[in-house]
């Protein structure tokens, strides 16, 4: 008795320790962030951000530059995590797949500043592609692949104990199976690219090093010099400016926003997993 | 030789350099009856199903040696995909298409392998493939809801109206009432037996009862071997291999 | 370990050893109570056997149901079945003899002759080596019972064809019915053998 009580007791501790940080986080982001949105409006969405000293004015840049290398990176990732998951999954136990799972495993822990700087100096100065939504993508792909092949081989090995055999029996061909197995595992592979693409949502680091640090360009062309929301909360928050300050302020509360629907998203789609 | 669907003889298999089953010799499989193979764990009955419509080799290091003759043709010289068209397999656990419809899961292989391309004989395939596993009675009001609101009794007989889509002459089953409730067993039961008039099915069970209920036929294999085999009301009444009275009578 | 089956069997034996001494009683009653027969105690033999025989045969059903018996089991239960209907026969037939003297107003040391006498001894000692073979299931033996059982077919046609010929008055007629249910005897230790058999081999 004694024993249950002090097991609930650790528990409720630990539940406030776990719970504190993140409602602390939140309150925070809240009684900063909130304001400034509703003070800027849509426009905050929308708008150049400003000049110091000047007005609040928007994210429409940066969030848009986000968006963009969201999208690029996705289009560069899913289908080689894909790929690379299939791979691994069917030919599972040879020489070739194990030291594909190797890279994958190592890669997911690569501290991803130093992604960041390998991809300036291969692809921004090696490649001459400079400083621009393209070479952050390709910085950002490098850091979500590992994940979406992680949860997308997961996902494929369990279609594929399940679904090779009954696709064999029915007298399937070699690449029907394959596409019965990655239509059967298709809602964990969703889960994964959504945790991959909320994962690159906010790193900061590769940004710094392949896009540039001016924040008030829209993208024209696909190599326009442009940069994410995470860059300009980085510089911004730094500032001595005040109206930067919020600005910083809001876009944090925006990203957060973000990565917390693409997380919610991930979720339901796990969810929905018989 | 038109009498026998299969004849194996002097049938050796190993896997991953495991001896799995022991020179199976002079098993015949008669057409249009019921053949239950039964045998405790690791006896080699699901490997040696898997056999006949070549899906062990999917497996990796299968050594096999010996023979195994489908209507007295070498099973190793048809296309494993065509044999398998022909030789249906349902398994232990329902594993219908959760992601698809009911009509869907039985018109999958159908489309798939193309084998019907018009949408009002496909819809035809499929009511007949539903009315053979004694299912569309039970689903014709619904045939576009996902496979995952059936029991599971019902989703092992939409399995099997799945293998019956492709109208295949043997119908091989690893245990499929193992995780089924009574009911749902002895439908399963019921359906069998309507179904050797056109079919040969064979079954591993082992729940000897279940064999007994049902079989013509009757194989029992121990530890890689094929101990006995004949006519189930031989072999459950007056077993002539030792090994078979302990089973039967649940001695080991 | 035990079998839930083999519990149940133990049940069953426990009758069928129950049933094979009385019906051996019933038989020694005859041979050594020749004076006063006694009718009414083998009556009640034979109707404490009936009961017996229903009680088995339940007892049988509830094993068919419950535990499903394959094989050795199977033909044991179904053996078992006809045993003991056997084994109420035999008492039956006991009690018959009985009776036929009675009603004919004799008792058995008045008129028995050598080869009654002989066959009441070799009667007794078939069911007792049946009641042994069953007992142990022995094959061997059950094959005895059997060339036993023609024996005693041939003596009783034998002595047929004699007391056809042979005007004796009460006395034959009495003969010839306790050689005639003596032999109906014999015939039920000789289905019992085959039983014996069928649980032993699978086949008669």
């Amino acid at each position: 008795m004694v024993k249950d009580k002090l097991v609930f007791f650790l528990a409720f501790i630990s539940t406030i320790f776990l719970f504190f940080p993140f409602t602390w986080l939140l309150s925070v982001l809240l009684i900063k962030g909130a304001p400034v949105i509703f003070k800027g409006g849509l426009e905050f969405l929308t708008g150049i951000p400003p000049l110091p000293g000047d007005g609040l004015g928007g994210i429409g840049t940066v969030l848009e530059g986000s968006i963009f290398m969201a999208i690029i990176a996705s289009l560069i990732s899913i289908p080689i995590s894909i790929l690379t998951a299939l791979y691994i999954v069917m030919y599972e136990g040879g020489l070739f797949a194990k030291i594909l799972r190797f890279l994958v495993d190592s890669l997911v822990e690569f501290p991803t500043i130093i992604i960041g700087i390998s991809v300036f100096i291969i692809f921004v100065q090696n490649l001459k592609l400079g400083l621009n939504g393209i070479s952050g993508a390709i910085a950002l792909s490098i850091i979500m692949i590992p994940y979406t092949t992680i949860q997308a081989i997961e996902n494929l090995r369990q279609s594929k104990d399940e679904y090779l055999e009954v696709g064999y029996s029915l007298g399937l061909t070699d690449s029907n199976v394959i596409k019965l197995i990655l239509s059967e595992g298709r809602e964990g592979v969703i889960t994964g690219i959504l945790i991959g693409i909320a994962k690159i949502f906010g790193e900061t680091a590769p940004l710094l090093f392949t896009t540039v640090t001016s924040f008030n360009i829209f993208l024209r062309t696909l190599t326009s010099p442009i940069t994410g929301v995470p860059s300009l909360i980085f510089n911004f928050a730094f500032s001595p400016y005040n109206n930067w300050l919020d600005v910083a302020w809001g876009a944090a509360l925006i990203l957060a926003l973000t990565v917390t629907i693409l997380f919610t998203l991930a979720r339901i789609f796990t969810r929905r997993k018989l | 030789m038109e009498n026998y669907v299969f004849e194996i003889d002097h049938l050796n298999v190993w896997i991953e350099n495991k001896h799995i089953l022991k020179d199976i010799c002079n098993l015949k499989i008669p057409k249009n009856t019921i053949f239950a193979i039964m045998g405790p764990s690791g006896s080699g009955k699901s490997t040696f199903l898997k056999l006949l419509n070549r899906l062990s080799e999917l497996k990796k290091n299968v050594k096999i040696e010996g023979e195994i003759k489908f209507y007295g043709q070498d099973i190793f010289k048809i296309d494993p995909i065509r044999l398998r068209r022909r030789v249906g397999i349902v398994f232990q656990q329902p594993n219908p298409f959760y992601h698809m419809s009911i009509f869907d899961n039985v018109a999958y292989a159908l489309k798939a392998n193309g084998l019907i391309k018009n949408k009002a004989d496909l819809i035809n395939a499929v009511t007949e493939a539903l009315i053979r596993a004694n299912l569309y009675d039970e689903v014709k009001d619904r045939l576009n809801k996902p496979a995952s609101v059936l029991s599971g009794g019902q989703q092992q007989r939409l399995v099997i109206a799945r293998a019956l889509a492709l109208k295949p002459e043997v119908l091989l089953l690893d245990e499929p009432t193992s995780q089924i409730d009574v009911v749902g067993a002895r439908k399963i039961e019921e359906l069998l037996i309507s179904l050797k008039e056109q079919i040969t099915i064979i079954l591993v069970s082992h729940n000897p009862q279940q064999a007994a209920r049902i079989s013509d036929y009757v194989a029992l294999f121990y530890d890689g071997r094929l101990v006995e085999w004949g006519q189930s009301e031989n072999i459950f009444t007056y077993p002539k291999n030792e090994l078979t009275e302990k089973y039967v009578a649940g001695r080991i | 370990m035990v079998r839930l089956i083999d519990l149940a069997f133990q049940k069953l034996e426990l009758i069928l050893n129950e049933m094979s001494e009385e019906a051996l009683k019933s038989l020694d009653m005859l041979a050594y109570f020749k004076k006063h027969h006694t009718a009414k105690e083998l009556k009640e033999i034979s109707d404490k056997l009936r009961k017996l025989k229903e009680e088995a045969g339940e007892l049988i059903l509830e094993i068919l149901v419950r535990y499903q018996p394959m094989a050795t089991d199977l033909r044991f239960a179904k053996s078992a079945m006809e045993i003991s209907y056997d084994l109420y026969r035999i008492s039956r037939y006991s009690y018959d003899i009985a009776l036929a003297l009675d009603e004919a107003n004799l008792s058995l040391d008045e008129c028995i002759d050598a080869d009654v006498q002989n066959n009441i001894e070799k009667v007794k000692s078939m069911l007792n080596l049946t009641i042994k073979a069953m007992l142990e299931r022995n094959k061997d033996l059950a094959i005895e019972i059997k060339n036993m059982d023609q024996v005693i077919d041939k003596a009783y046609k034998e002595y047929f064809y004699k007391a056809l010929v042979y005007k004796g008055g009460k006395c034959s007629i009495a003969n010839l019915l306790i050689m005639r249910y003596l032999e109906r005897i014999a015939d039920h230790c000789a289905y019992i053998a085959d039983e014996i058999l069928f649980v032993i081999k699978g086949s008669k």
